[in-house]
C-alpha cells in the first residue's frame, strides 16, 4: 500500500530481492520434502550396496574361519559414519566377526530368526541378509544403521543454501542496478523535460525517445501532447488577435457616427434635412453596434459549447416556415450586394428543432455564401431525403481547398485570410456543434474557385 | 602273599585308575587331534570352491585325492559327504605314491607321513598339472607344492606358493588368496 510512495528503485529493489527470496523458500520447501520423501529409499539402497559387497567378500573368511579378515573387510566401514554395527554369523548362528563403529555400541545380539528382513527401528534401520555360497547359507550378516533426523541432515545442505542466497543476492543486486537505470533514467528525464516546460513554457521542446517499449511510447505521448498544446497556442493567439481586430473593427464607425451625431445635435443652423441625417447617422452607428452584438453574441455562444452549457430548446415546428423566413429575411442583403438568390422550400417539413438556433445556422450560411461567393448566384434549398430534413446552400464562390475542408469547422479556424475578409472564423464551429445537438451532421462539397455547397441534415419530426 | 596282596591292592587302585587315565586321553585325544583334522578335511573341501580348474578337467565329480597314509580315517569322506563343489558332487581317493595321479585328482593332499623325497618326487610328477596340491611340510612349497597348511595362534592357516599355481593353469580367487598367511608371488632360485 505504501509502496507507491517509495522511489521507483526502492520499489524495483523490494520486488527483486522479494521474488528471488520467495523463489529460494520454494526451492528450500522442494528440498526439504525431497530429503524427506526419498530418505528411507536412499538408506535403504545404501545398505543394500553395503550388504551386497560384504556378501561377496564374507564367504571365504567363513569357510576358512578367518573372522580377522572378515574384521579386516569390516573395518573399511569406518568411512560410513552412519553404519553402527555390522555382525556376522556363521550358519549354525554361532558369532564370527563384528564391527562396532565405536565402543559405546552395544556388542551383537544373538542371532535369532534366520531368514532376511529388514526393521526400521526408532533410530535405526536393520537388515539381516544371509551370506551365500551358491545356494548353500554359510552365515548371516545384520547391518545396523544409524537414521539420523531431519534437522541432522540439513547441515549438509547448510553451504549449498549459502552459495545460493550469495549468489541469488549478487544477481538480484546487479539486475536490480541495471534495471533501476534502464527505468529510472528515462523517467527522470522525462520528468526533468517536463518540470522545464512547465517553468518556460517553452512548448517547442520536444523529448527524444529511445527502443520502442512503454516509456517510448510514454514519450511520444508526451511529445503529442506538447505538439497539441503549442497547436492551440498558436490557435488561441491567432484567435486573439482576429478577436481583437474584429471587436475593434465596428467601433471606429460607432465612434465617427457617434461624433457626426454630436456634431449634427449642436448644429444652430439646422436644414430642412436635418432629421433625416440624424435618422441616418444614428442607423449607421446601431448597424455597427448590432455587428458587435453578434460578435460578442458568437463568443458567448462558443464559450456556451466548450462548457457544455449550450441548452437546446426544442419543440415541433415547421421547418419550411423558417426556412422561408429566413430567405426572406435575408433577400434584401443579397439585393443590397446585387447577388442572385434563389430558394426552393419543400413544404410541410416538421422537426423537432430549436427554432433560434436552427435560424442561426441557416443565417451563418446564407452570410458565409455572401461573404464568399464572390457576387455570384446563391442557391437555398430545402427537401426530404428519407427520414431527414435537408438544407442545402450553395454558393459559386471563392470555394475551399480540400486540405482544408475539416479544419473550417474547428474553432478559431478560417479557411481564407482575414486580410481580404472578416470575421472570427467562429461561425462554421457554432454551426456544427448546434446541428450535431440537434442529432444530425453538416458536409462540405467544394472545390477551389468554383464555389462551396454546404449541406445541413437534421433527423425529421417522427409522427405522432 | 602280602606284596601279592599289596599288589593286588595296586592293582585294584591301579587299573580304576589307568581305565580313567585311558578314558581321559582318549577323550582329550578324541576332541583335540580330530579338530585340527577336522579344520583341514574341511579347507580340503573348501579350496575347491575357491579355483578354478582348465575346462578339460572338469568331470561330474570333483575329485580330493590323498596320497600316502590317509590322515584323516573317515573324517574327510564324512565332511564332503553330500557336499557340492561348484555343482559337482566331490568324492575322495586315496593313492599310493607310486600310482599314476595325473587326470584323475583335482585336489591333492600329500600326506606328511611321506618321506619328504617322495613327497618331491609326487609333486614332480604333477608338476604343471591343474592338480591344486596340498601339505603340510615346512619345504612343502619350496618343493613347489601349492597351498600348505600352517599353525598359526592356535588355529589352522595356509600359504600359497601362487606361481605353483599358475604354472598348473589353475586360477585362485583373490578372496582365498586375501586370507593366505602368505603368498609367494614370484619363483625362487631352487637349491
Amino acid at each position: 500500500m505504501g509502496y507507491t510512495r517509495l522511489p521507483m528503485r526502492k520499489q524495483m529493489l523490494r520486488i527483486i530481492f522479494s521474488a528471488a527470496g520467495i523463489a529460494l523458500l520454494a526451492a528450500a520447501a522442494a528440498v526439504l520434502v525431497y530429503e524427506s520423501s526419498t530418505y528411507r529409499p536412499r538408506i535403504e539402497r545404501e545398505v543394500q550396496a553395503i550388504t551386497n559387497l560384504y556378501v561377496q567378500l564374507l564367504p571365504a573368511t567363513l569357510d576358512f574361519h578367518d573372522p580377522q579378515a572378515a574384521e579386516q573387510y569390516l573395518a573399511a566401514l569406518q568411512f560410513q559414519p552412519n553404519v553402527e554395527r555390522v555382525c556376522v554369523y556363521e550358519s549354525t548362528g554361532t558369532w564370527f566377526a563384528a564391527y562396532r563403529k565405536d565402543l559405546l555400541i552395544a556388542t551383537c545380539p544373538q542371532l535369532i530368526q534366520r531368514r532376511s528382513a529388514q526393521v526400521y527401528q526408532q533410530s535405526r534401520f536393520e537388515l539381516l541378509a544371509p551370506i551365500r555360497r551358491e545356494r548353500e547359507i554359510i552365515g548371516w550378516l545384520f547391518v545396523t544403521y544409524r537414521l539420523l533426523p531431519l534437522y541432522a541432515r540439513l547441515p549438509q545442505y547448510g553451504i549449498m543454501v549459502g552459495v545460493v542466497i550469495f549468489t541469488l543476492s549478487v544477481v538480484s543486486f546487479l539486475l536490480w542496478y541495471a534495471l533501476a537505470r534502464y527505468v529510472t533514467t528515462p523517467l527522470n528525464a522525462l520528468a526533468r523535460t517536463a518540470k522545464h516546460i512547465a517553468t518556460t513554457y517553452d512548448y517547442s521542446i520536444r523529448v527524444s525517445k529511445v527502443g520502442s517499449d512503454e516509456l517510448a511510447a510514454l514519450t511520444d505521448a508526451l511529445n503529442l501532447l506538447l505538439a497539441t498544446t503549442e497547436e492551440s497556442i498558436r490557435l488561441r493567439d491567432d484567435f486573439l488577435s482576429i478577436a481583437s481586430h474584429e471587436l475593434k473593427t465596428p467601433l471606429t464607425p460607432i465612434r465617427t457616427q457617434l461624433q457626426l451625431l454630436e456634431m449634427l445635435l449642436q448644429q444652430k443652423d439646422r436644414s430642412d434635412e436635418w432629421p433625416e441625417k440624424l435618422l441616418r447617422v444614428t442607423q449607421l452607428a446601431l448597424k455597427q453596434v448590432d455587428r458587435l452584438t453578434g460578435l460578442v453574441d458568437n463568443l458567448l455562444d462558443v464559450s456556451r459549447i466548450t462548457t457544455g452549457r449550450l441548452v437546446l430548446t426544442r419543440e415541433r415546428t415547421s421547418l419550411s416556415a423558417i426556412v422561408r423566413e429566413s430567405y426572406e429575411r435575408y433577400v434584401p442583403e443579397f439585393e443590397r450586394a446585387s447577388t442572385s438568390f434563389k430558394a426552393s422550400i419543400e413544404d410541410n417539413i416538421e422537426a423537432n428543432i430549436d427554432v433560434l438556433r436552427i435560424e442561426q445556422v441557416i443565417a451563418n450560411l446564407l452570410s458565409n455564401a455572401l461573404k464568399y461567393g464572390q457576387n455570384r448566384p446563391v442557391e437555398l434549398r430545402l427537401e426530404r431525403v428519407g427520414d431527414t430534413a435537408r438544407i442545402t446552400v450553395r454558393d459559386r464562390g471563392i470555394g475551399v481547398a480540400p486540405q482544408d475542408m475539416q479544419r473550417i469547422f474547428g474553432r478559431f479556424e478560417r479557411a481564407a485570410s482575414i486580410r481580404s475578409f472578416g470575421g472570427m472564423g467562429l461561425g462554421l464551429y457554432i454551426t456544427k456543434q448546434i446541428v450535431e445537438a440537434h442529432g444530425g451532421r453538416i458536409t462540405v462539397e467544394s472545390a477551389l474557385g468554383k464555389g462551396s455547397t454546404f449541406v445541413v441534415e437534421i433527423p425529421l419530426a417522427t409522427e405522432a | 602273599m602280602r606284596p601279592f596282596q599289596i599288589k593286588q591292592r595296586f592293582a585294584g587302585l591301579t587299573i580304576p585308575c589307568l581305565l580313567l587315565w585311558l578314558f581321559v586321553a582318549s577323550w582329550a585325544e578324541a576332541q583335540t587331534v580330530p579338530l585340527e583334522l577336522k579344520v583341514k578335511a574341511a579347507y580340503l573341501l573348501n579350496f575347491g570352491r575357491y579355483v578354478r580348474w582348465p575346462p578339460e578337467v572338469l568331470h561330474e565329480k570333483h575329485t580330493i585325492c590323498i596320497v600316502g597314509p590317509d590322515p584323516f580315517g573317515p573324517l574327510l569322506d564324512k565332511t564332503v559327504d553330500g557336499r557340492e563343489v561348484q555343482g559337482h558332487t566331490v568324492q575322495t581317493r586315496r593313492l599310493s605314491a607310486h600310482e599314476t595321479i595325473v587326470g584323475t585328482c583335482h585336489i591333492l593332499f600329500i600326506s606328511p607321513a611321506l618321506p619328504l623325497e617322495t613327497q618331491a618326487a609326487v609333486l614332480r610328477e604333477v608338476s604343471g598339472q591343474p592338480i591344486l596340491t596340498v601339505g603340510d611340510a615346512n619345504e612343502f612349497l619350496d618343493m613347489g607344492g601349492m597351498v600348505k597348511f600352517v599353525h598359526y595362534q592356535d588355529t589352522i592357516r595356509f600359504s600359497v606358493n601362487l606361481v605353483a599355481v599358475r604354472r598348473a593353469s589353475l586360477d585362485m580367487s583373490s578372496r582365498v588368496l586375501s586370507i593366505a598367511i602368505s603368498v609367494r608371488q614370484e619363483d625362487l632360485p631352487r637349491e
